[in-house]
């Protein structure tokens, strides 16, 4: 079940052999063995802090892809990338000891951030911007690590967080300093459209990370649609359905969203299904009109409506699992438009058929490589270098 | 004086003391203490009159007399009592002027009418200038210009293309072919002293222990300087030489310890030397104490790189690292010296900034005998970098200190918040990106070649020919770029103007007009002051912004513009310089005849009030900001730097095997705009050539002479092969050749550079590209091919043929005069 960690989180192992270049180790002083309390609290920061270098580290090589043509961005983010990974790869030991809670947070910040059209000068200074957020969140989360592992006493803790601080406040640094050379010219060019369109379109089949959105998410949205009405006419069961749609919509458009992970959409959906029967059962609504075609609402079907959201979301907390497409199909089984084993297994395949592929469009959205990357032969100890140590 | 030096043969119809053609460095004074007088002459007819002047085809800054008969140059003789040179020349200073009389010199403005450029008068050709300019300004704003220059003009051109550009339009868009040369010296100055400027003098050559040079061919790029060094070698009390060079050069052949590390590796060696350099305790525990600070940055970044892991990394041997390591770290006295091998490699300020804590460690510095040189390339690209149209700020000021900006408002006599301080200075290869936006739309080239001499050329010449860019190209000839331009301006060139230049060791020459320029053609100071006019730049009482009219007024501005600077011009005057010549800043009431070294007190320019920049961080380039600064202001301490080796930017594999590394051939500078037209140069060293070692060459079947395609993955070029005994894995090809030098097939280096540059000094990575070679077809007789002499090959096992030096070092590749 890969949906815990956002898909283009690189797996950690331990340091590859042969590597040429020596490189900083990772902390080695000793570790402390606080309370069970403090202990749980130091885990959250630990998972909030990989989540966001996941998260930053994402955020740079898109950085670096998009704008290869700016080399000062490009090879500046493709440093502090490295730094990123770094932080990742000392970390495994003490998240072992701590543990370390996933945090979703991080994901949804960024789901917030370097979308759309961002060609030029100006998509440059957006993108930008938007790395500083992200950093803030990294200097800010290592500082309350530092912080609590001075309090616990931890050596090795508060090297670790103090060597990750320091990086992160030179990436802030790093990004202020581009901003202030690129807005004085970004600021006063006119807006070039037809110029700003004909950067934007990708110059290599594998630079997917500058189409913009406005081509992107429509196309992709279209196609996906396609795939599942023409397998649903193919095998004569009606897959296409009003469920569909939204999720279509959150792969294609937020593809970093947590919401729009292959598990959320399945889970998502199927326990919105479950919901929906349950609270039919549970209020006896189901020799009620089905609201949608009669045009009658009953206070059965507004009640199962109700017991059904409500369950539905609590399905996705408790599951990681939130989203919020599933609310459409739990009000379709709540209102009686699915009531039907049947019509329940077409609405899952039609579901199924959207996580995959839709799985599989933002993984590519999703998965970077830097310039540097594209240029370094697999397997050698440069390759180690940027991708970390799971080459 | 020994006997060479009275060998003069100028007869009526000409003649030279020595053929600096085939023996370049000419023979040997050998010494310790004061270098012997050696006077070095060539003429082609008696002259009539010598006119004092000054080489200007590299850095080293030879004083020299023009001979002149009517309004022609006839020869050149080093001037005896020159501090420089001594009397002597190189060959390009023995033969570079004839270009001035070439054929095909610019003599009316052109502009481009219908795609074709036609000749128009002079006032035709700057009434359309004023009138692009004028109307960008209008729509645009200041933003919409920008001014790209050279290392090759005088100071007095550069001081007013200052006042023109910064307080007259307001752009910060101003940077010079320097940024491909000298940015890291620059920088590497900066961050490590607060100012830029060099710290010794050539003399410190005559009296040190030791010599370290790192990527710095000196045998080829200042043959005079070599010369220099060449007597030491042969004297009484040799200094031990150490050179670090991927390629066997005629410097690394005559030294006692030759480090050949891979190409892009020269942090990780240097850290390997400075780590030995300090476990084993060879430091000046009170010097650093009480003249540095932040010495442990150095010894975290150091640690890692034992004599294994360097070697690891770099493919030197621990033995030969701890041989080097034991000469610099125990010599009593060191000069260093770094070039392009450093600045044109991957991680240049870091790197350069590691030697000049080298001798910050030691102690060896400010003192006779000690000092590092953070070379320049160009005869003047100290003067660009003093007059702040290089991307600094006018006489080593610094654009954040609001009390700077005022001084300099106040000798210009405008408003502060007219000159354009809220940005870091826009870097050459920013410039080029800008105009690809948009954003910059007016763009003044003067005397340099960019369509030659910039990484990834086909981009830059898309850029370059693009309608919404307006160009205007200055220059003596018309180049690859002025071939692109939409207005040419004819420019005089050295002997046909009067002006200042400063080199390398901080020594300022007067240069005075010989002849008259051709035709039209005029200074490249007539032509922006002409500008000025025409635009209406005023100050703020309504007078005209440049006031001065000739070369001696612009200095005497300047004079004032530098007083109380580390660049302290206040007490020089045209008349001081035309005595026994060459006179090193700072000059004023208090040190009126110059001043020989700075720093000799260990106090270095770097209190906040006082510093240049405020410095960065030497991995990402960032920029330290002025509280952070101020908190923990140096007061005059050196700042030692370490720095972290980083990953290089691309990697040979198997498409793409080779590392490409570029450089000067001894006989040419820059893009070949004068020495191609001086017949002898052009002679000794008329086409590109790669050269490979006999291992890679019998891996891919290519035999001496025969045609090669070279492959990056940008470009290709086609050039035969030179089979040398440079290391194995790695190719060379010189930089001066551009497309046009046989037709058909492209042979201009530049075509397979990386468009990558060091984060801190901008300067792009000319000696770092993974490249693939293969036979090309057919083997053709061409001219090139038989024209490669077989003397010139010279950086591999085999002996050099009579002293004619080849060359590694890369230079500026760049534009005219």
């Amino acid at each position: 079940m890969a949906t815990r960690q956002s898909p283009v989180a690189r797996p950690l192992g331990a340091a590859p052999s042969g590597r040429v270049e020596p490189r900083p180790e990772g902390p080695a002083g000793k570790m402390a063995n606080p309370p069970a309390g403090a202990k749980l609290q130091i885990a959250k920061y630990l998972g909030l802090a990989r989540s966001t270098e996941e998260q930053l580290l994402n955020a740079l090589v898109l950085v670096a892809e998009r704008h290869e043509r700016n080399y000062d961005v490009a090879h500046g983010a493709t440093t502090l990338a490295t730094w990123s990974r770094e932080h990742l790869e000392w970390l495994p030991p003490l998240a072992d000891h701590y543990g370390a809670v996933p945090s979703e947070q991080p994901e949804m910040l960024r789901a917030a951030l370097l979308g759309g059209t961002r060609a030029g000068l100006i998509g440059e200074l957006a993108d930008l911007t938007d790395l500083a957020v992200l950093a803030q969140q990294a200097e800010m989360t290592w500082e309350i690590v530092r912080q609590g592992a001075r309090e616990v006493r931890d050596d090795a803790l508060v090297e670790l967080a103090s060597r990750a601080h320091a990086h992160s406040v030179r990436q802030m640094a790093w990004i202020r300093t581009e901003i202030d050379h690129i807005a004085p010219d970004a600021l006063s060019v006119p807006l070039d459209v037809g110029g700003q369109a004909a950067i934007s379109l990708p110059k290599r089949l594998d630079a997917i990370s500058s189409i913009p959105d406005s081509l992107w998410a429509p196309a992709t949205a279209g196609l996906i649609l396609l795939i599942v009405g023409a397998l649903g006419v193919l095998v004569g069961r009606p897959w296409l359905g009003p469920s569909i749609g939204p999720s279509v919509v959150l792969v294609a458009m937020m593809p970093a969203h947590p919401s729009s992970r292959a598990w959320n959409t399945l889970v998502g959906h199927a326990g919105g299904l479950l919901a929906g029967f349950i609270a039919v059962m549970l209020v006896g609504a189901a020799n009620d009109p089905v609201v949608l075609t009669s045009g009658i609402l009953t206070w059965p079907r507004v009640a199962a409506a109700v017991i059904a959201i409500a369950l539905t979301i609590l399905v996705g907390i408790l599951l990681r699992a939130s989203h919020p497409p599933a609310a459409a199909t739990t009000l379709l089984v709540a209102l009686g438009s699915v009531a039907t084993l049947d019509r329940s297994l077409a609405v899952v395949a039609g579901v199924a058929v959207v996580a995959l592929f839709g799985e599989l469009v933002r993984r590519v959205r999703l998965e970077r490589v830097t310039p540097a990357e594209r240029r370094a032969p697999a397997g050698s100890s440069m390759a180690r270098w940027l991708r970390g140590s799971g080459e | 004086m020994r006997d060479v030096a009275r060998a003069a043969p100028a007869t009526a119809r000409g003649g030279a003391t020595r053929d600096s053609i085939s023996d370049v460095w000419g023979p040997r004074t050998p010494h310790t203490g004061p270098w012997p007088v050696r006077v070095d002459e060539r003429t082609t007819a008696e002259p009539e009159r010598w006119v004092q002047s000054v080489c200007v085809l590299c850095s080293t800054g030879c004083g020299m007399d023009v001979g002149v008969a009517g309004n022609r140059i006839v020869g050149v003789r080093g001037r005896a009592t020159d501090r420089v040179n001594h009397g002597r020349l190189g060959p390009k200073g023995m033969y570079g002027w004839e270009a001035n009389a070439s054929a095909d010199r610019l003599t009316r403005p052109l502009v481009r009418r219908d795609g074709r450029l036609v000749e128009v008068p002079w006032d035709e050709a700057m009434t359309i200038v004023r009138d692009r300019s004028s109307r960008l300004l209008r729509d645009y704003g200041p933003g919409s210009h920008g001014f790209y220059n050279s290392g090759q003009l005088f100071l007095e051109e550069y001081y007013t293309l200052a006042a023109v550009a910064e307080a007259g339009i307001g752009t910060t868009h101003v940077d010079g072919n320097t940024r491909l040369c000298t940015a890291t010296a620059a920088l590497a100055l900066i961050e490590s002293f607060g100012t830029d400027g060099a710290p010794g003098s050539y003399a410190d050559f005559d009296l040190t222990d030791a010599i370290f040079m790192v990527g710095h061919n000196m045998a080829s790029t200042q043959t005079v300087l070599w010369a220099r060094v060449l007597d030491r070698l042969e004297g009484p009390r040799p200094p031990r030489l150490v050179v670090v060079d991927p390629r066997a050069t005629v410097a690394a052949r005559r030294a006692d310890v030759h480090l050949a590390p891979k190409p892009g590796t020269n942090l990780a060696l240097l850290n390997g030397l400075l780590r030995i350099i300090i476990q084993k305790g060879w430091i000046d525990s009170d010097f650093i104490r009480d003249h540095t600070m932040d010495f442990e940055t150095l010894v975290t970044h150091s640690d890692p790189w034992t004599p294994e892991a360097t070697e690891r990394v770099t493919n030197v041997r621990a033995a030969q690292l701890e041989a080097a390591a034991e000469i610099l770290g125990t010599s009593p006295s060191l000069v260093s010296t770094c070039l392009q091998g450093v600045y044109q490699s991957l991680q240049a300020t870091a790197s350069a900034v590691q030697v000049n804590n080298l001798h910050l460690i030691r102690g060896l510095i400010g003192k006779p005998g000690s000092t590092v040189f953070q070379m320049n390339g160009q005869p003047t690209a100290q003067n660009t970098r003093e007059c702040g149209v290089n991307g600094e700020f006018i006489a080593f000021r610094n654009w954040q200190n609001p009390q700077h900006v005022a001084d300099t408002a106040r000798v210009w006599n405008v408003e502060p918040k007219t000159l354009p301080t809220w940005t870091p200075p826009t870097h050459a290869m920013q410039m080029f990106s800008f105009a690809e936006s948009g954003s910059i739309r007016f763009l003044w080239i003067i005397a340099t070649n960019p369509a030659v001499s910039l990484p990834e050329l086909s981009r830059i010449r898309k850029i370059l020919k693009s309608d919404d860019l307006f160009v205007v190209v200055s220059d003596a000839f018309l180049t690859e770029t002025a071939q692109l331009a939409d207005v040419v301006l004819p420019a005089a060139i050295w002997g046909e103007k009067t002006g200042c230049t400063t080199n390398a060791d901080r020594t300022v020459h007067l240069s005075e007009k010989a002849i008259d320029p051709p035709g039209e053609a005029r200074s490249d100071m007539d032509a922006l002051i002409d500008y000025a006019r025409r635009m209406g730049f005023k100050d703020k009482d309504g007078q005209p912004l440049v006031k001065w009219t000739d070369p001696e007024g612009a200095f005497n501005s300047w004079r004032e513009m530098s007083r109380g600077r580390p660049c302290d011009y206040s007490g020089m005057t045209y008349e001081k310089l035309r005595g026994p010549s060459g006179i090193q800043w700072p000059c004023t009431d208090a040190a009126p005849n110059g001043s020989e070294r700075q720093y000799t007190d260990g106090v270095f320019n770097t209190a906040a009030d006082y510093c240049e920049v405020y410095g960065h961080d030497l991995a990402t380039g960032a920029a330290i900001t002025p509280t952070e600064y101020a908190a923990r202001d140096p007061k005059g301490r050196a700042i030692i730097k370490g720095a972290e080796y980083l990953p290089p930017p691309e990697q040979p594999d198997d498409d793409y095997p080779l590392l490409l590394t570029t450089g000067r051939v001894t006989h040419h500078f820059h893009t070949r705009t004068k020495t191609a037209r001086a017949p002898e140069l052009n002679a000794a060293a008329p086409a590109p050539f790669v050269e490979l070692s006999h291992a890679d060459a019998e891996r891919f079947g290519i035999e001496e002479g025969a045609l090669v395609e070279v492959k990056s993955r940008r470009g290709r070029v086609v050039v035969p092969a030179r089979l040398t005994g440079i290391e194995p894995g790695v190719a060379f090809i010189p930089f001066h050749y551009g497309d046009d030098a046989d037709g058909e097939e492209p042979t201009a280096a530049n075509r397979l550079t990386l468009s990558g540059w060091d984060a801190v000094s901008k300067q792009p990575y000319f000696k770092y590209a993974a490249v693939s070679v293969r036979a090309a077809g057919d083997r053709r007789d061409r001219a090139t091919s038989a024209a490669v002499p077989a003397a010139l090959a010279g950086s591999g096992a085999e002996r050099p043929v009579a002293g004619v030096g080849r060359e590694t070092e890369r230079d500026v590749p760049t534009g005219a005069r």
